[in-house]
C-alpha cells in the first residue's frame, strides 16, 4: 500500500479531511475495490487501537473486577456447586433408579492420578543449540510415549546431571509406574534446592495420588511453597483429598 | 434490526463494571459451563479460565463494537465458552477425547450472535499478537496517539515534530496490519474482514 494512502485512511478515520477531500475519498472507496478492502482492514486496526488504548485504565479495571469475582467465586468451593446441578440433573433419573444409588457414588468419587496428567508440551533443547537427543526425548515426552522418554531422559540426566532432565524422567518413570525410581528422582530434586522444587513436589504427591497413599500425597503437597505456580492447584487438591 | 434482549443488562453491567452484575453472571450461568466443562476432560481451573476469557472478550467486543444481545444471555454464554473449551482440546495434543454433547436447540439469532463473538475474538486476539510485534517505539507512539487528545501533545511529549508524528502513526498501524496479514491465521480470517 502506498504510504500517500496510508495517510489519506488515517486521516480519514481521525476525522481529519476537508469536505471535499472526504467526498473524494468516500467515492474511491466506492469504485475501488481492492482500496476498500486495503480500507477495511486498516479501519478493524485502527478500531482495535482506538477501543484498546482510549480507555486503557476503565478496561483495565474492568478485567481485574472480572478476574476478582472470578476468584471469590471458584474459591467457595465450586465443585459443590457443579455436582449440585449434576444433583439436580440426575434427580428425576435418580428418584427412579434410587436403589442403585450409583450416581451418588459417581459424583463423590476422590480425585485420581488420571484427573492431573494432562502435561504442557515441554522442550528441552538449549536455545541456540539443536542435538538430537534432548528433542527426541522432548517428542517422546510430548506424545506420552513415556517409555522411550525414560530412556532418553536417562541418558541426558546421566551425561549432565541436569535438573530439568531430572524431573521430567521422574514424572516418565511415574508414567509407566515404576515408582521405586520416580520418588528416588523426586526426593533427590526437593533436597536439592533446585528450581524445579515445587514442581517436583508436586508431582511427587501425584505419582503418591497414583499409588493411592493419600496421606502421603496430602503431606507432600504441604510442602509446596506458597509462592510457587504449583500453591493454588496443590490447595484444591488437598481440600479434595 | 432485531429487538434487544431484555438480557442486555448483563452486557451494559460488564461495560460500566458493575460488580453486582458481574457477580451475578458467574451465580447464574457459570455452573453450567464448570459442568460441561468437567464432563468433558476439563477441570474447574479450567473452567474459571474459558469463564474469564469470554467475559473479558464479550467486554472488549462491546465496548469496541457495542455489542447488541438480541437472544437470551444463558444460551449465548453457554454456547460461547463451550465452543472455547472445544476448540482448545481440539487444539490440545493427540490424545483422543470424547465429548458429551448434549443436544441443546440454540436459536437462528443466538447462533449468528455466537459466531459474530467468535470471530471478533479470533481477530482481537491476531491484533494483540501484532501489536507485541511491531516494536518498542511503534507501541508508545500509538498508546500516546490513542490516549492524548490531539497528535500535537503527542508531539510534545515525544519530542518530535507534528509531521512526523503523524506520518509515523499511520506508518505503525500499517505495520500492525502487516504483521495480522502475515500470520498464519489470518487465511482462515481472510473473507471475514
Amino acid at each position: 500500500m502506498k504510504e500517500q494512502d496510508i495517510q489519506l485512511m488515517d486521516a480519514y478515520l481521525s476525522e481529519e479531511l476537508s469536505e471535499n477531500e472526504r467526498v473524494d475519498f468516500e467515492h474511491r472507496l466506492n469504485t475501488d475495490a481492492e482500496f476498500r478492502q486495503e480500507f477495511e482492514l486498516y479501519r478493524e486496526g485502527y478500531s482495535y487501537l482506538k477501543a484498546r488504548f482510549e480507555k486503557e485504565s476503565e478496561r483495565q479495571a474492568v478485567e481485574k473486577n472480572i478476574r476478582q469475582i472470578g476468584d471469590r467465586y471458584f474459591q467457595s468451593a465450586p465443585e459443590s456447586k457443579s455436582s449440585r446441578i449434576q444433583l439436580w440433573k440426575w434427580g428425576i433419573a435418580a428418584s427412579v433408579a434410587v436403589l442403585i444409588g450409583l450416581f451418588f457414588f459417581v459424583n463423590t468419587q476422590p480425585p485420581v492420578f488420571s484427573d492431573y496428567n494432562d502435561y504442557a508440551p515441554i522442550n528441552l533443547t538449549v536455545r541456540g543449540e539443536q542435538p538430537q537427543l534432548p528433542i527426541e526425548a522432548s517428542d517422546a515426552f510430548n506424545q506420552r510415549n513415556y517409555k522411550k522418554a525414560v530412556t532418553l531422559l536417562e541418558r541426558l540426566y546421566t551425561e549432565t546431571g541436569s535438573a530439568e532432565y531430572e524431573l521430567y524422567l521422574a514424572i516418565s518413570l511415574t508414567e509407566i509406574n515404576d515408582f521405586e525410581r520416580a520418588d528416588f528422582h523426586f526426593k533427590n530434586l526437593v533436597s536439592k534446592a533446585s528450581p524445579y522444587q515445587n514442581q517436583a513436589l508436586w508431582h511427587a504427591a501425584l505419582s503418591q495420588l497414583k499409588q493411592e497413599d493419600l496421606q502421603r500425597c496430602k503431606a507432600l503437597l504441604e510442602q509446596i511453597s506458597p509462592t510457587s505456580e504449583e500453591y493454588a492447584r496443590a490447595q484444591k487438591l488437598i481440600k479434595k483429598l | 434490526m432485531p429487538e434487544v434482549h431484555t438480557d442486555q443488562k448483563y452486557i451494559d453491567g460488564l461495560v460500566s463494571n458493575n460488580s453486582f452484575i458481574i457477580q451475578t453472571i458467574y451465580d447464574k450461568f457459570a455452573p453450567k459451563v464448570i459442568h460441561y466443562i468437567c464432563q468433558n476432560n476439563g477441570d474447574v481451573e479450567r473452567a474459571q479460565d474459558v469463564i474469564q476469557e469470554v467475559l473479558i472478550t464479550l467486554y472488549r467486543q462491546a465496548t469496541e463494537k457495542g455489542l447488541q444481545l438480541s437472544c437470551p444471555f444463558d444460551a449465548y454464554f453457554f454456547l460461547l465458552c463451550k465452543r472455547k473449551w472445544l476448540n482448545e482440546l481440539k487444539k490440545k495434543s493427540s490424545h483422543w477425547v470424547t465429548i458429551e454433547d448434549e443436544k441443546v436447540s440454540i436459536s437462528d439469532d443466538t447462533e449468528q450472535l455466537v459466531e459474530e463473538s467468535e470471530l471478533y475474538a479470533q481477530k482481537l486476539s491476531l491484533f494483540e499478537k501484532a501489536f507485541e510485534a511491531i516494536g518498542a517505539g511503534c507501541k508508545e507512539l500509538l498508546l500516546a496517539a490513542f490516549q492524548l487528545d490531539s497528535l500535537e501533545e503527542v508531539a510534545a511529549k515525544l519530542g518530535m515534530t507534528y509531521g512526523y508524528v503523524r506520518k509515523r502513526k499511520s506508518l505503525c498501524i500499517s505495520k500492525l496490519i502487516q504483521i495480522t496479514k502475515n500470520s498464519p491465521e489470518f487465511k482462515h480470517l481472510k473473507n471475514h474482514w
